[in-house]
């Protein structure tokens, strides 16, 4: 069995977040799947409960620091256990594990996945690397233009000089002719 | 008036006991506490029993799970699960190193959910950690054991076989020390000898040398005082360069021959 989740997830105060977590299983999805989520605060130690499905219904903590913000928007029989979180807070940083249970496979590894807060959502990482591939394209697309106008300019100069040579060949046969006239 | 008195304290008292009843109950709401040993030594190749029970206000039923994982010692994330029971059925995780080693050992009834890992081995130190959901109460924290394995008497054998090796080997390293040593000795006595013979050598060389000076009365002394048989042969090489050297100055240089015969 194995869990799946974003890695990172970026919201703004105040509003919600979805966090996806799913599972791959050999198994027919069971009756009994169960889906569990914990949340460790950036610098504490130690992992809470925040949320468990089981038995086909959710419960959401009634206590602590997700207190009826908690909403399970999760198709278990389509593998999925995902939560709502609403109207986050700067305290909601932190790191969530989503543990997923399909008797008899209940074996793997839990998916963490880490959520940063912001009063304004940040340039994402995948917008600065499009940028830099994009000015490292333009340059190259530059680079690739000088060099054939410089190689189109010097196809010039050689072409004027084939035509001054063509003019000496001309002065050659004047220069017969009038032998023959003699 | 007396008989109210008395009657409007002790409902009083009622009053105060039922809030403080009524609080205590609402701060305990949905929340579900897990006990676990702190540390757990085991010896390598038994078994080992590791306890876990839990307090929750909600009736145990078919719903409620124990999860218990293991992260190993050294390593940090998540960790992983090697047994899941629910609704009176376990189920082992996926990890090879606890294959069919891990049983349920608890009682959901009583509270107690514990396990029995069989064989234990060094590479099961770490950390277990014992995690129940008993919905709706789910809010809460797994409660971890670190678990040691050991060596069964081991330390003192092996200080034993350590300084039984060291010893041999010390002695191994005097014997070497000597032998090398005695070699050495050997070796240089040899070269002295030899460099005697250059000095003899050297000192014939110099006879012949200052026999050239006119000095032949002086170089036979010497030759004759070292010992004989090395000198035998000296003497006579130089009576027949003497001789010849003699007709070679005749024939070459006349002054030379006066010299000789004055001195005569």
């Amino acid at each position: 069995l194995v869990v799946n989740t974003d890695s990172e997830k970026h919201a703004l105060v105040g509003s919600d977040v979805r966090l996806s977590c799913s599972f791959f299983s050999w198994q027919w999805t069971s009756p009994e799947v169960s889906f569990t989520w914990h949340y460790r605060p950036d610098g504490a130690k130690d992992a809470i409960s925040i949320f468990h499905y089981g038995g086909g219904e959710a419960y959401p903590a009634n206590k602590g620091p997700f207190q009826n913000r908690l909403e399970f928007v999760g198709n278990p029989s389509r593998r999925d256990g995902s939560i709502l979180i609403k109207n986050l807070d700067f305290g909601d940083n932190g790191t969530f594990t989503c543990d997923a249970k399909n008797p008899p496979d209940i074996g793997g590894h839990p998916s963490t996945i880490r959520l940063l807060v912001f009063e304004k959502v940040p340039v994402q990482a995948g917008v600065i690397t499009g940028s830099i591939i994009g000015v490292v394209l333009g340059l190259l697309i530059l680079v690739v233009a000088i060099y054939y106008l410089m190689r189109f300019l010097v196809a010039r100069r050689v072409f004027s000089l084939s035509m001054s040579k063509h003019g000496k060949k001309g002065k050659g046969k004047e220069g017969s002719q009038q032998k023959q006239r003699i | 008036m007396e008989i109210r008195l008395p009657i409007s304290s002790h409902s009083y008292v009622s009053l105060c006991v039922s809030a403080v009843f009524i609080i205590a109950g609402v701060s305990d709401v949905s929340a579900i506490d897990v006990f676990t040993t702190a540390e757990v030594f085991v010896e390598n190749g038994t078994t080992a029993t590791l306890s876990c029970s839990f307090r929750s206000k909600e009736v145990v039923s078919r719903l409620t799970t124990v999860t218990w994982s293991f992260l190993a010692e050294g390593e940090s994330g998540a960790s992983t699960t090697i047994l899941y029971h629910s609704d009176g059925k376990s189920f082992p995780g996926a990890l090879p190193q606890f294959k069919a080693r891990v049983e349920w050992a608890g009682d959901m009834n009583k509270k107690d959910a514990s396990i029995r890992v069989l064989q234990m081995q060094f590479k099961d130190n770490g950390t277990y950690s014992c995690d129940v959901k008993n919905p709706p109460d789910i809010t809460g924290q797994s409660s971890p054991t670190k678990v040691r394995v050991v060596m069964k008497e081991a330390l003192p054998q092996t200080s034993a076989a350590v300084i039984v090796g060291g010893v041999i080997g010390a002695v191994i390293g005097i014997i070497l020390i000597s032998v090398v040593t005695y070699l050495i000795i050997r070796r240089q006595k040899p070269s002295h000898d030899y460099e005697g013979c250059t000095s003899i050598e050297s000192v014939s060389t110099q006879n012949t040398r200052v026999g050239k000076k006119a000095e032949s009365s002086n170089d036979n002394s010497r030759c004759s005082s070292p010992s004989a048989p090395v000198q035998g042969p000296v003497i006579y090489a130089q009576l027949d360069h003497s001789g010849s050297k003699n007709s070679s100055s005749f024939h070459k240089m006349e002054p030379v021959v006066y010299a000789d015969i004055r001195k005569n």
